[in-house]
């Protein structure tokens, strides 16, 4: 029995250790240029998601947890990196983005401003709450946070979207400590992450080869005050 | 078990719709598909004034007042829509015809996810519904495979998805406070009852997270920027189905959670829904009068509606009727709106208000059903936009909002004149385009929809009337 | 009282002597990884036995700073050797003497007064070492500060074998957040302080892209020599610090007799044999960074450093 407490107790200790890094990889997949290391960085943050997942799985005795990890690992760490590379293998090796909107200092200093946010929002939660919600409910939120902000500066459409489903680790990642019986959600959830996926790849790709490039920043045609051109709504 | 129908409905006119190519098969199953779901929602509508509430599975599906009152406009639009796709598709796809096919599948799965979001009683699984309504809906925006209608459907895609993944975290941060509860059962009722026994801060974050998050896929102002553009480059019956009610939809998920977060003291959520609400409202009208594009003209009115709908969210109990009722005519005239200008797409062939004159000659349905229903839309009298925002205000000014009830009528007034001015230039004047006939299901649809405009406008029934009041139970706490 | 004394310039010994040694090590471990045969391990030795052999060569043109400033460069790591847990986890006879803010400001004299001689030497790549050097520093040096705010907040206390008492203290103070996210940000300035890729390329000898070695252009003979032992003192010195001090805490001699120091000696050894291994891993799989994107690196681990210190309250 004792034996156990002491193994619990490690792992409480771990899954903070993994918060710590579930934390650092949203940062620094803020900062990253190339898409390549966005994903590397989205696959190794999803299987930290994971690892706290099953940490907290056998701690609750949940089987959903369990499951919960399973599909993260299968769908974010395997499927969605094998499906971008194949739908749009050329571009996630090639492309990067060279200036960004904002540059990464201020970029780092709002992410740290976050940081402060989020754990000052949840700071009155924590009192009375056990270590695994007092790690993962303000690093998740944080994480979050971090992803919107990502998403909404990104130009590229690979990292667009992989900062939104950095965004949805968030959520999971807070949400997998404070709710250990919502197993459905997070089954469809981790479904519809690899539906969204196939169609963002199939937008993207189709985008690429109408518009001839995945950069987002360049579809700025939809703005008030821009003529439409002649017959430009004609079907074909 | 007929609740259960309605979203099943759609499903297998999908798999009909996948397994036949026969596209004169396809149009007809959907349309009667539809019209089943219609006259099931009404069942249920009318099941629902003798019964208040319907549960097939206890704590899983069920429906009450709100719930079938969105039944019943999804499903009108959704016949409405479906009728239209029958000529209007024909003639925009007159170059790919096979396309067709993908269209109606996509079509009939997207109405089965919007079908599935007010019939569950868990916020967990609407939020899975939601989700599915973005998924579906995203080729159908882009279907036209334009540049433009790409952006748009990305726009769409990645904007609301982000939004509807922060809800996630709001219901998380609900459900957590019925597991330190020790509530088993996880529905809006027990949500309901919960709440005065969660910590303050709590509800804070969650209504936050919920706001923002399926706000973002109402529309609500900061959030808006995918709306005008996936609501005008989407296919016409599409716009109409996204304006007139896949928006009106997601609200009503926060409506559900409304008697929760009712109760963070101070009127926190009521003052966030008339800020952003009256935020909302403003900003649409002020972009209304610069636009170029008539149905991203219609798009940014749903943005105002939205607003408006809102600010009679946060005026609390008294506006809560008049919310519904305008709730009602917002989806029956948008809807109407988008046909007509549809309707005058085809006429033309161009969205750019500045190149099309004359409508009302070239093709007299279509400039007259514009004509009349921008006015309606407007919120010109006699039609039910008039009668549901004059509600409204009157609401405002009983519960003594008198600041909130000034801004909103210098705004609707604002949009007013915007919607008129871009009307006045595209329907008078010498025609800028050769005459041209409009498929008959287009005039159709036109006549079918205007009816309940033009009903609701002189009078409202005593079973809708009994039905809005069963409504705003759903907002009681 | 004496034996402290004693075992405090041990400390200073063993680091003196061995830290060639080990970056002879980390030079073959990449030179192997990159699958060239690479230097002996024992190279660094045969410079310095060299250099001192030689002749030295000062511009007539140059103040005494220019002669001074190896001296200091040399000096500097060694005095930090006299504060922090090299050997023993007990502390020794200097151990209360300054904490590790007091540390980092030894080092960084050195590294002051090297700039400032290779800017009196006069010659272009002096001055843009300097330059560039500073602008790295001042970078480095915020950072230096927030993670000491961060371990004095999480330990009470910034002397070196304190901070090294609380980490083991127990299992939840030792897998805090905080403290993994105090040592990430400091390896991250470990590696730029001591010139390591991603911040400048030790190897390379394109003087337009030096970093660090561009001040050291103008030294020869036994300047030379007393500026590269000062440098690899200072990359041991900080490692000790982050192995001994962050890291691992374990494995320091805890008796007061030369057997178990002895033992130490070896064990501190391996912990840096692997940290160099660690670290030429890192040196190999990243590219150098253009000049202008280090402050993104180094911001990195600034936002790091400050949310360990944001983090802690909530993490013991």
């Amino acid at each position: 029995m004792n034996q156990l407490m002491v193994v619990n107790h490690l792992l409480v200790n771990i899954n903070s250790v993994i918060g710590a890094l579930f934390l650092l990889s949203a940062v620094v997949l803020m900062t990253q240029r190339q898409a390549q290391a966005v994903l590397r960085l989205f696959v190794r943050q999803s299987i930290l998601l994971a690892v706290s997942a099953f940490i907290l799985g056998w701690l609750h005795h949940s089987a959903e947890l369990m499951i919960v990890g399973l599909i993260t690992i299968v769908a974010k760490a395997v499927l969605i990196p094998q499906l971008l590379t194949r739908t749009l293998g050329p571009d996630i090796r090639s492309r990067r983005e060279l200036d960004f909107i904002v540059n990464t200092p201020v970029s780092l200093l709002i992410a740290l401003g976050m940081t402060v946010l989020s754990y000052f929002f949840v700071a009155p939660l924590l009192n009375g709450a056990n270590q695994t919600i007092a790690v993962n409910l303000p690093v998740g939120l944080d994480v979050l946070l971090i992803g919107v902000y990502t998403l909404a500066v990104r130009r590229e459409a690979v990292p667009q979207m992989l900062a939104m489903m950095a965004i949805d680790n968030g959520a999971f990642y807070a949400g997998i400590a404070i709710t250990t019986s919502s197993a459905i959600v997070e089954l469809a959830a981790g479904l519809e992450g690899v539906m969204v996926v196939l169609i963002a790849a199939i937008l993207a790709r189709t985008l690429a080869q109408r518009v001839g490039s995945t950069e987002v920043s360049e579809l700025t045609h939809l703005k008030e005050g821009e003529r439409i051109g002649e017959k430009e709504g004609e079907s074909e | 078990m007929i609740i259960i129908a309605i979203p099943l409905v759609p499903t297998l006119a999908a798999l009909i719709a996948l397994l036949t190519p026969r596209i004169q098969l396809i149009r007809l199953t959907t349309v009667l598909g539809t019209f089943a779901t219609l006259v099931l929602s009404m069942i249920v509508a009318h099941e629902i004034t003798q019964r208040i509430r319907l549960t097939v599975l206890p704590h899983w599906i069920g429906v009450g007042g709100l719930s079938s009152l969105i039944l019943v406009l999804q499903g009108f639009v959704a016949l409405t829509a479906a009728l239209y796709s029958w000529g209007y598709m024909k003639r925009v796809t007159s170059l790919h015809p096979q396309r067709q096919q993908q269209f109606y599948v996509n079509l009939n799965l997207f109405l089965a996810s919007l079908f599935m979001v007010p019939i569950f009683l868990q916020p967990a699984l609407t939020w899975v519904a939601v989700e599915l309504t973005t998924v579906l809906s995203v080729f159908l925006v882009g279907f036209d495979n334009t540049p433009r209608a790409l952006e748009a459907a990305w726009k769409y895609a990645v904007i609301t998805i982000m939004g509807a993944t922060v809800a996630v975290l709001g219901i998380f941060l609900l459900l957590w406070g019925l597991l330190t509860l020790h509530v088993s059962i996880q529905t809006w009722d027990t949500l309901k009852t919960a709440a005065p026994h969660m910590p303050v801060v709590q509800l804070k974050l969650a209504f936050v997270l919920i706001f923002i998050g399926f706000g973002t896929k109402v529309g609500i102002v900061p959030m808006h920027t995918w709306l005008p553009d996936a609501h005008s480059q989407a296919p016409t019956p599409v716009c109409a189905l996204l304006s007139g009610v896949e928006v009106s939809t997601i609200l009503y998920v926060i409506m559900r959670l409304w008697p929760v977060f009712e109760q963070i003291p101070g009127g926190f959520a009521q003052n966030w829904a008339l800020v952003f609400g009256l935020i909302s409202v403003g900003t649409a009208a002020f972009l209304m009068i610069q636009v170029r594009d008539f149905k991203r003209l219609f798009a940014f009115s749903t943005v105002e509606q939205m607003g408006i709908l809102l600010v009679g969210l946060g005026l609390g109990p008294a506006g809560h009727y008049a919310m519904m009722y305008q709730l009602l005519t917002h989806a029956i005239t948008k809807s109407l709106v988008f046909y007509s200008a549809g309707a005058v797409f085809l006429a033309t062939s161009t969205l750019d208000i500045a190149s099309v004159k004359g409508v009302i000659r070239s093709s007299p349905v279509a400039g007259t059903t514009l004509l009349f229903s921008g006015l309606a839309i407007a919120g010109a009298p006699p039609f039910a936009v008039f009668l549901s925002e004059f509600a409204l205000f009157r609401a405002s000014l009983m519960s003594r909002h008198i600041i909130v009830l000034v801004l909103l009528l210098v705004f609707v007034t604002l949009a007013f004149f915007g919607i008129l001015r871009h009307l006045n230039h595209m329907i008078f004047g010498p025609p800028s385009h050769p005459r041209i006939t409009l498929p008959r299901s287009v005039i159709w649809t036109l006549v079918i929809g205007w009816i309940p405009v033009l009903v609701l406008g002189v009078y409202l029934p005593a079973s809708v009337h009994h039905l809005l009041t069963l409504t705003t139970l759903a907002l009681r706490r | 009282m004496a034996v402290h004394i004693v075992f405090n310039l041990c400390q200073v010994l063993v680091v003196l002597l061995l830290s060639p040694f080990f970056r002879g090590l980390l030079t073959r471990i990449e030179e192997r990884m990159q699958a060239k045969r690479g230097p002996s391990v024992w190279q660094p030795y045969y410079d310095l036995w060299k250099l001192f052999h030689k002749d030295e060569v000062v511009s007539t043109q140059s103040t005494w700073i220019f002669r001074f400033a190896p001296y200091i460069y040399f000096v500097s790591p060694l005095l930090v050797t006299l504060l922090i847990p090299v050997l023993t986890d007990y502390p020794l006879f200097m151990a209360f003497m300054g904490d590790m803010v007091a540390a980092g400001f030894i080092l960084s004299i050195g590294a002051f007064f090297l700039s400032l001689a290779a800017m009196d030497a006069g010659t272009v790549y002096g001055f843009m070492g300097s330059s560039r050097t500073r602008m790295v520093s001042s970078l480095v040096e915020p950072i230096f500060i927030i993670v000491f705010f961060s371990v004095s907040f999480a330990a009470n206390s910034t002397i070196p074998y304190i901070v090294q008492a609380h980490w083991v203290s127990t299992p939840a103070a030792f897998y805090s957040p905080t403290h993994l996210l105090i040592v990430a940000a400091f390896i991250m300035i470990i590696l730029a302080e001591t010139g390591r890729i991603p911040v400048d390329n030790p190897a390379g000898h394109f003087e337009l892209a030096m970093i660090d070695e561009a001040r050291t252009l103008e030294f020869s003979g036994p300047s030379l020599a007393l500026v590269k032992w000062g440098g690899y003192t200072k990359f041991m010195v900080l490692s000790i610090v982050l192995l001994n001090v962050l890291v691992t805490p374990w494995g320091l001699a805890s008796h007061l007799n030369g057997i178990d120091l002895c033992a130490a000696i070896v064990r501190v050894g391996l912990k840096l044999t692997g940290f160099v291994v660690l670290v030429a891993i890192v040196e190999t799989s990243l590219a150098k960074l253009r000049l202008f994107r280090i402050p993104d690196f180094l911001g990195v681990a600034f936002v790091t450093a400050v949310i360990a210190m944001i983090v802690q309250p909530f993490h013991f």
